[in-house]
């Protein structure tokens, strides 16, 4: 079985069905070895490499571009943690995505891209 | 490896498509050339209904190399269903004296006919596609160079029925992110369950592709 982080998800003003409001998606984070930060957005490097030095990432879209570098580094430290227990399936969220958050929606992934998987340069 | 069932709906329309020659029975004498005037399928057992086809005379005088063409899908249709033509008469297209049986078969419906098992591990997340379609983008480089988003890697797309009832594409991402999140959790073989906007409207999964 594949090993998962749940993130917030539905995080546009446009209201999802009342099923699945204030929802999650999850990422499978097998072989992911790194994530970093960059406008806001998360990243996380995996291990599937290809030509040229090509490595497999996945773009965490934030509404709110609102992911800072210590998230990168809290995810990093999620993730090892989750390898290590199969079947956890946490949910990660960042840092200012606390209950007074003046725009909640801010810290959760887009509806259309919440995940974007893309051939990038390994870090 | 884990897997995840993505069910089918059995009961689809039919694919708008020639239907398998030499399938159907009945038809008596065949005569006369090019598509017969569109005819109403009537259901003589099963449920569907709605589907309309022509019949185009083939090298003999029988039904049996004449071709059926759907024109009108219909829905509620599944494997097994008998339907029949009614007697095509006038015209100089083609015609029949006696009425047309036939039997639907695997492929007459457009979408699979079984439920689905997807392998789950090499699936990183569910993305919304439309509204009534979710990608499951997998982890699995593509033969193609795309540099764009997912255009490296693989991916399978879900498609469901009554698309035009669903009210949002998001919700058939969260119902496809339920099934790998209980992969994950170690259960075994979890099956999709579909939002109610899916399955208030009679239906469910249609299809499966796998794309390189």
């Amino acid at each position: 079985m594949a090993s998962r982080i749940q993130f917030p998800y539905n995080g546009t003003t446009v209201a999802v069905s009342p099923d699945n409001k204030n929802t999650t998606l999850s990422l499978n984070i097998d072989g992911a070895y790194a994530v970093t930060q960059s406008s806001g957005n998360l990243f996380v490097h995996y291990e599937d490499t290809m030509g040229s030095g090509k490595s497999l990432k996945v773009e965490l879209d934030y509404v709110g571009s609102s992911a800072l570098v210590a998230d990168a580094a809290r995810l990093m430290n999620l993730i090892k943690t989750v390898q290590q227990q199969p079947g956890s399936c946490p949910i990660f969220k960042l840092t200012d995505d606390v209950p007074t958050a003046g725009t909640p929606a801010n810290f959760r992934l887009e509806k259309q891209t919440p995940f974007t998987a893309l051939r990038g340069d390994a870090v | 490896m884990g897997y995840i069932l993505v069910p089918i709906d059995k009961d689809q329309p039919l694919a708008v498509a020639a239907l398998p020659v030499g399938t159907a029975t009945g038809g008596g004498t065949v005569s006369g050339s090019g598509a017969s005037p569109a005819q109403v399928l009537t259901t003589v057992s099963g449920s569907g209904s709605g589907a309309s086809a022509t019949i185009t005379k083939g090298g003999d005088a029988t039904i049996a190399t004449a071709t059926i063409t759907v024109t009108v899908a219909g829905d509620g249709y599944s494997i097994g269903d008998v339907v029949s033509i009614p007697a095509i008469t006038g015209g100089s297209a083609t015609k029949t004296t006696l009425v047309t049986l036939y039997t639907i078969v695997d492929g007459d419906l457009v979408g699979d006919s079984t439920d689905q098992t997807l392998p789950a591990e090499d699936v990183l997340f569910a993305q919304p596609n439309d509204d009534d379609e979710v990608d499951l983008i997998t982890r699995n480089w593509n033969s193609g160079t795309g540099t764009g988003a997912n255009a490296a890697v693989t991916k399978y797309t879900i498609k469901v029925t009554g698309g035009s009832a669903i009210s949002d594409e998001g919700d058939l991402a969260f119902d496809a992110d339920g099934a790998l999140v209980k992969e994950a959790q170690g259960h075994l073989v979890p099956e999709i369950v579909w939002n109610s906007a899916v399955v208030d409207s009679g239906n469910s999964g249609l299809s499966v592709t796998y794309t390189d």
